[in-house]
């Protein structure tokens, strides 16, 4: 490997920051969830890197693991999508402001 | 430029590109396809560095699982670009600054450091399956199995919130 894990890092933290740009910047639920996924990704990619750069299995193994959380955390969080939906008839977070205080 | 730079340059434009479609996107099946793409990505990346058998779990769970429930639950609750999509009306440009602001720092930094990289023993006597599965199936076996719990949770949460219970028929507000 002739690029430095550096690159790699850098590019890491830019997909964390759009994730996290459009957690906070979206209106529909599956938008914001789609971006958490976007997060957990960069999150993986900096783990792959480090695992690269350090000669060390242990971060692929991370990766395993986060994406079986990823995963369970998709999962939960599209059912509660759907129950909402059933509830009130629209995933906007612009009418889903109950906990907006 | 030697031919690996060009590779990463290439997937990481493709990468960043497609998160931003995912990130801007109008309708949400289309953010669905960018996700993908990204994905894929990823783990052209993945594979790049050396991680084959990363590379193939990124594409079958999340490619080939959970953007496949994306697209169901779009499909299912029938959301069209005309509804909810795009960004909040007013953005609140302070954050995006300061998010940009917080990236350039970061990556400034990393760029202008000059770590070298270290020479990786990852794949040197075996395949990097070989070596992750016996690791995976050595120090990692009590949490292997707790992963396996934790989507058996996963699994009955979810079908226990996604069901339609008796007192929710009304569709109050």
């Amino acid at each position: 490997m002739s690029v430095p894990p550096d690159y790699f890092y850098s590019l890491a933290v830019i997909i964390f920051m759009l994730g996290l740009l459009g957690v906070l910047y979206r209106r529909n639920l599956i938008n914001m969830l789609m971006s958490i996924e976007l997060m957990l990704n960069a999150v993986n990619l900096i783990f792959v890197a480090a695992s690269k750069a350090h000669g060390n299995l242990d971060g692929q193994i991370m990766v395993l693991f986060v994406i079986t959380v990823a995963a369970c955390e998709a999962a939960v969080g599209l059912a509660m999508v759907i129950a909402l939906f059933r509830r009130y008839g629209t995933v906007s977070t612009d009418i889903l402001r109950a906990l907006r205080g | 430029m030697e031919l690996a730079s060009i590779v990463f340059c290439l997937l990481s434009i493709l990468a960043v590109g497609s998160a931003l479609m995912v990130v801007l996107g109008k309708n949400p099946v289309g953010c669905a396809i960018s996700l993908v793409g990204h994905l894929f990505f990823l783990a052209a990346i993945y594979a790049f560095l050396g991680a084959d058998f990363t590379a193939a779990i990124q594409i079958i769970v999340y490619a080939g699982a959970i953007v496949v429930l994306f697209v169901f639950v779009i499909m299912l609750l029938n959301v069209g670009p005309n509804v909810q999509g795009g960004l909040k009306a007013h953005p609140g440009e302070l954050g995006v600054l300061l998010a940009a602001i917080v990236t350039f720092l970061i990556v400034a930094f990393n760029l202008v450091q000059d770590t070298p990289a270290v020479p990786a023993q990852v794949n040197s006597e075996a395949g990097n399956t070989v070596l992750m599965a016996r690791a995976l199936f050595s120090n990692y076996l009590w949490p292997f199995e707790l992963a396996s719990l934790l989507i058996l949770l996963a699994t009955v949460a979810s079908i226990i919130i996604a069901k339609k219970s008796k007192h929710s028929e009304d569709p109050g507000r």
